[in-house]
């Protein structure tokens, strides 16, 4: 296993040497009249929100990670363009047989923004901090989400929160500058995929004690952010923080001339917030911005005639229907389950509302992860055979009604157009003589408290992969009685458990394959569809490898002088 | 005039007493109760105990909504759900946009509409007639966000001449001192980055403008109509005053005098119109921050910005009654 | 003239009455000469309501005849009315023709939520009208003239139960104050006082905003929308009632009547009502009109009908906006209805107007 990983890893490295290569040379080759890469050049990033503050330890949104991605580095991180995971900070990683002992060779030479220098002592430090943070609005979960979903807790954690567990983090040693040894309690499926984001990065001591970083105080809804947050971030990456303003919704970066890797061509970055996401396609358009996340799939064929860069990832996300057994005792009869997942005509639904390359999930693991099983039970689109499974369940026309939940004014990158999804599959069930009530609220608060509370019959949610591996799915679903599935299986819990503790990865992707095929027996929910996400930049942007997990740097990035 | 006024701002005190009950009530109908609204549903049970206790929701009625009206008086309407930063903040960073949009839009409405009317009624019947009248009634008749995005779509995407999104050019490098962006760019002598932002508002300031232009326009034309039936015209033709000496003191500037008078009341179009039409620009002003507010049920936003528009309707019309009876003493004898 | 005389102000401008109405409410605030707070809206209103006083000419006919002849001769009228007979034709077939009937089975109609073109929309692209679809499709495939027909109903219903609810509550408050006002001596008129005082407050805000924040409360529904474009239109009701009823209790038959000892009550509801409806159904008109522009904005805002299956051009054309850039068709079929039939109220709302008041008509 560790001798794979470096193998990987230096593979990658070659791989991403031959990348910038090629696209160097098509660069020259096609480049000639064109004025070329302007290296004084600003690239406008559109947003679709506003980033809650420059400090990713606190994050858990995307536009903030998208920021913080610029600035700092992470230990481990994504080879641009795909899911493997290459050295980042740390150029190669090894564990010991128990998948407890994990040991980090530090690149060299790197300093950070503010010229402290780069070292295990940094590595630990941070990792210190992470799990030193005081109990109170620092370790609620809206503000140290992805840390908590890694070690579980705090070195201190705050009373009266079950939620909490003894945190798998132990320690961090640095042995000589360039090593940094991290000891956890017990193997765990998130290290060190977990790593890659921003979440981890890791931060300037100097900076992160002279500006306070940890002194966030106030309630978790309305946090009051330490200076560094603010004012101060101070990383490796590849930009320097410049300016934050709040009025113009404005974030400014600057190349960083001292970079480790390839410095950026690009001399400013800003990244600004434009929530409407018509906004953002005309922005694009009209030449405000040079690119932006997440365009509708209804734009995509304009923006590519306009000439526009679209690119779209990889899909490594699942929409999915859920089942919440308990809210409704139909649920509880798998032919009810069955009928419905019949009834869905999931291939109609991608082909007119999700982008080309979206594909109808069979199960609850994109196949773009290992762990996906090319053999599970499937349900295809057969009204017939739905009205039968319901008459023998009991139901004859009209008798069976459901919740049917669905979110307003919302859109996700597994789920572009959630409106349309809906009444597409209000009709389908309609069709088969189920009586739909349709419920339609707000994303937040409404409908995310309501669904994962289990009030919903029906509803709709999905996920974006966090790090690259199965259990970031079905364990998020599957591994625990959850009120919004509504069913305990204890046995199965424990086989899920068992799976996400096996050091061994090749057991590890064959257990998981197992529990995929034993979930679409048992059928919790209807698996909808994998949608391409896009990024989308002006036609004379290019070097930003679109990321299947929405991981863009954008040092690459060429505007060329038009 | 200063008893007048003292007068009119003692009858303030239970409009406003009035107007906060209204809130308080309204506050209390939201869906979940005000600890949901005011939270949202992640709300913690400590936190939600935390403002049951803030909100004296176990205490009576009474003491309840003396406890609102201190919250009231020192401006505490809670914090954004969405942004997660006091409300009244968030109101003061964005309040200068919108001030901005209106501005201009009722520079744009009354540039465009006295002049109009003023033709109209001069040519009364005529085809400029009809088309003023008719042209104000479609205006009315159209809601202004469509208005806004064919706007958009025309002079911003077609014919590409003026900027459609946001209030500057992004990464333009601009000082804001009060993030007035036009003022900004004038007290810093960064001419390049006020006319950058002047640019900007010129699409959504038509738009925000297009019901005021219509009142305005039609007052106009009523007023002036009237005037010029009036006998003391009729008798200045008689006297053999030059029809220009006639339209300029006589007929203009008392016709004028409703359409000034009445200007101030538009802020109502002004601020509807900013609701709908800031997010098709993408303007960061109040009227975005609101339309966002709605989509993620931000309810301390949404009790500020009513809390808001309450206050600042009960201030313009004191300060439309105070500067009417400078201009018309016979006000003040009521 | 037989306004009563402690709500006319002294100071009104000659001119102000004949300023524009159709802006009276809709988006706009109405500019009014200035008087006490919360009266400037108010006064234009009450124009309104002394109408209903005025005395017939001289040639001894009815208010109403006259105003009949009127209307008859008004081009104004007359393209208003029209407008609003297509739309209520429309509004009563429309639903029974999607989907057709069989004997109409040629005609290109579907059911307004049949996903009939499904198979022939991908994202991005939205196939134009064609000769079974002459509106073309929507993003789901589902025939937009049909839903066009049948989103007439809806279009209406809104417009017409939010101007009823607007109507009833704000007669009942109006009323209760003009009658208390007209009838009640020191504990009447102390009433009738504050209840105004209120009314005014609601007067001063811009309807929009009041729509808006009484949705908010209400939660997403086609029926919360109704009750709030209708609470938003209450206030002009309550006043315009109350106007109308005190103008009418100072005419000479009132007098007449209570001198000959009719009893109070069946004065006010025998004949002060009666008397007092011309104006309101001016008032009513025009307050269709709004109501359909308002319903439109609050979908816009995220407040509409959240059930986009069942159409409502409101809605339609607030869903329209994701597709714009591949068929504005589909913004602009609602867009152009809703104006084409607003400006129908709104063109018949002021010709009643002016109809009525003899200070328009020069």
């Amino acid at each position: 296993m560790r001798v794979t990983r470096r193998a990987a890893a230096a593979a990658t490295a070659a791989a991403m040497l031959l990348l910038t290569a090629c696209a160097e040379s098509e660069r020259g080759d096609g480049g000639d009249d064109d004025a070329g890469a302007d290296t004084n050049a600003t690239l406008v990033f559109g947003t679709e929100g506003e980033i809650k503050s420059l400090d990713p330890t606190w994050a858990s949104d995307g536009v903030t990670m998208r920021v913080a991605r610029q600035i700092f580095d992470t230990l481990v991180m994504l080879e641009p363009g795909t899911v493997n995971i290459v050295g980042g900070l740390a150029e190669s990683w090894e564990s010991d047989e128990t998948g407890t002992v994990w040991t980090f060779h530090l690149r060299e030479g790197v300093t950070f923004h503010d010229g402290t220098e780069f070292n295990a002592e940094a590595v630990c430090f941070n990792f210190d901090r992470w799990h030193n943070l005081p109990p109170g609005v620092a370790q609620n979960p809206d503000m140290t989400y992805y840390w908590q979903v890694f070690s579980g807790g705090f070195a201190n954690n705050e009373e009266g929160r079950d939620d909490l567990r003894e945190p798998n983090y132990v320690s961090c040693e640095a042995p000589d500058p360039l090593t940094a040894v991290i000891t956890l309690d017990h193997p765990s499926a998130t290290m060190p995929g977990l790593l890659v984001l921003p979440c981890f990065a890791i931060h300037s001591p100097t900076a992160l004690q002279e500006y306070d970083a940890d002194a966030v105080s106030g309630e978790a809804d309305a946090p009051e952010w330490p200076p560094y947050a603010t004012e101060h971030p101070t990383g490796t990456g590849p930009f320097k923080f410049e300016s934050w303003d709040q009025a113009a919704q404005e974030v400014t970066l600057v190349r960083n001339d001292d970079f480790w890797g390839e410095p950026a061509t690009i001399s400013r970055l800003v990244f600004r917030a434009i929530p409407d996401e018509n906004a953002r396609r005309q922005a694009l358009s009209a030449g405000e911005i040079h690119g932006y996340d997440f365009p509708s799939p209804a734009d995509w064929e304009a923006l590519e005639a306009d000439g526009m860069n679209l690119e779209p990832r990889d899909p490594v996300n699942l929409l999915y229907v859920a089942f919440t057994q308990e809210s409704n005792p139909a649920l509880e009869d798998l032919r009810v389950r069955q009928a419905i997942a019949h009834a869905l005509d999931r291939q109609g639904m991608v082909d007119a509302v999700m982008p080309e390359g979206a594909e109808v999930a069979t199960q609850f693991t994109p196949p773009l992860l290992d762990g996906w099983s090319p053999d599970v039970p499937t349900y295809d689109y057969d009204p017939d055979r739905a009205r039968q499974l319901l008459a023998d369940a009991g139901y004859e026309e009209g008798e069976l009604e459901l919740d049917f939940y669905s979110p307003t004014d919302v859109t996700r990158p597994y789920m572009p157009n959630p409106q349309a999804i809906f009444d597409l599959f209000v009709s389908d069930l309609e069709e088969v003589g189920i009586v739909v009530n349709q419920v339609q609220e707000p994303w937040t608060p409404e409908y995310l408290s309501h669904v994962q509370n289990g009030e919903a019959d029906l509803h709709f949610l999905g996920w974006t992969a966090d790090y690259p591996d199965a259990y970031n799915f079905i364990g998020t679903w599957f591994a625990g009685y959850s009120p919004q599935w509504g069913f305990r299986d204890d046995e199965f819990f424990e086989r899920m458990a068992e799976a996400e503790s096996e050091p061994d990865q090749a057991t590890r992707y064959s257990l998981y394959e197992q529990l995929n095929a034993e979930i679409m027996e048992f059928l919790p929910g209807v698996p909808i569809s994998h949608t391409p996400p896009a990024i989308v930049f002006a036609p004379n942007v290019t070097g930003v490898p679109a990321s299947p997990l929405a991981d863009e740097r954008f040092n690459t990035a060429q505007v060329a002088s038009s | 005039m200063a008893r007048f006024i003292v007068r009119r701002l003692l009858q303030l005190i239970p409009t406003l007493f009035g107007l906060s009950i209204l809130l308080f009530v309204w506050l209390r109908a939201l869906p979940g109760g005000p600890e949901t609204a005011l939270l949202g549903e992640r709300g913690t049970p400590e936190a939600r105990a935390a403002i049951r206790e803030q909100l004296g929701l176990d205490q009576p009625i009474y003491i309840q909504y003396i406890r609102y009206l201190r919250q009231l008086l020192e401006l505490d309407f809670g914090t954004s759900t969405q942004t997660r930063r006091p409300v009244l903040e968030e109101f003061l960073t964005r309040f200068p946009g919108t001030l901005e949009l209106a501005v201009v839009a009722m520079v744009i409405a009354i540039a465009a509409g006295i002049p109009l009317g003023y033709l109209a009624a001069r040519r009364r019947g005529g085809m400029l007639d009809s088309l003023v009248v008719g042209g104000s009634m479609i205006g009315i008749a159209t809601p202004v966000f469509f208005l806004a995005f064919v706007l958009k779509w025309i002079f911003g995407q077609n014919l590409g001449w003026l900027p459609t999104i946001g209030r500057q050019t992004p990464g333009i490098n601009a000082t804001h001192v009060t993030n007035l962006f036009v003022l900004d760019g004038i007290l810093t002598r960064e001419w390049d980055a006020a006319w950058d932002a002047l640019v900007h508002l010129i699409l959504p300031g038509v738009a925000v403008a297009s019901i005021p232009f219509a009142v305005i326009v039609r007052m106009t034309r009523a007023s002036v109509l009237e005037v010029l039936g009036e006998d003391y015209v009729r008798t200045a033709e008689a006297k053999g005053l030059t029809t220009r000496v006639i339209r300029g003191r006589h007929v203009l500037r008392n016709a004028l005098l409703p359409v000034v008078t009445a200007i101030g009341l538009l802020a109502g179009a002004l601020l509807s119109g900013a609701v709908l039409t800031e997010t098709v620009f993408a303007f960061n002003g109040i009227g975005r921050f609101v339309y966002d507010a709605i989509r993620n049920a931000d309810y301390p936003v949404l009790m500020g910005f009513i809390s808001f528009i309450a206050f600042t309707f009960v201030m313009i019309n004191l300060l439309v009654d105070i500067s009417y009876s400078i201009i018309d003493p016979r006000v003040r004898v009521r | 003239m037989t306004a009563e005389p402690t709500q006319q102000d002294p100071t009104q401008h000659p001119t102000q009455d004949a300023v524009d109405s159709g802006a009276s409410r809709g988006l706009s605030t109405q500019p009014r000469p200035p008087g006490p707070f919360g009266q400037r809206r108010a006064e234009r209103i009450d124009r309104l309501a002394e109408l209903a006083a005025t005395p017939p000419d001289e040639r001894g006919e009815s208010l109403t005849r006259e105003t009949f002849k009127r209307l008859r001769r008004s081009p104004m009228a007359i393209a208003g009315s029209v407008v609003i007979a297509i739309f209520v034709v429309i509004a009563l077939v429309g639903p029974l023709l999607t989907p057709p009937p069989a004997w109409l089975s040629f005609l290109p109609l579907y059911g307004p939520t049949a996903e009939v073109g499904l198979d022939q929309i991908r994202p991005g692209h939205i196939p134009g009208n064609s000769a079974d679809h002459w509106f073309g499709l929507d993003h789901l495939g589902r025939d937009v003239l049909s839903r066009m027909l049948f989103g007439a109903r809806t279009t209406l219903l809104v417009g017409v139960v939010a101007t009823m609810i607007g109507f009833t509550v704000g007669a009942a408050i109006g009323g209760l104050a003009g009658a208390a006002n007209a009838l009640g001596g020191r504990v009447g008129r102390w009433l009738d006082t504050t209840l105004m005082r209120g009314i005014d407050m609601l007067l001063a805000m811009p309807p929009l905003l009041l729509a808006f924040s009484v949705a908010a409360v209400l939660g997403r529904s086609l029926l919360a929308v109704m009750i709030a474009v209708g609470v938003a239109a209450v206030p002009f009701f309550a006043r315009l009632l109350r106007g109308s009823m005190i103008a009418q209790a100072h005419r000479d038959y009132v007098l007449a009547a209570s001198s000959l000892g009719v009893r109070r009550p069946q004065i006010v509801l025998g004949h002060v009502l009666p008397n007092s409806l011309a104006p309101v159904i001016v008032q009513a008109t025009l307050t269709l009109a709004t109501a359909i522009i308002e319903a439109a904005g609050l979908s816009f805002l995220g407040l509409g009908n959240p059930d986009s299956r069942t159409p409502e051009w409101g809605t339609m054309l607030a869903q329209a906006q994701n597709q714009l850039s591949v068929r504005p068709e589909l913004a602009i079929y609602p867009a152009v209805a809703i104006i084409i039939t607003a400006l129908g109220f709104t063109l018949l709302g002021e010709a009643m107007r002016e109809a009525l008041d003899p200070k328009l008509r020069r």
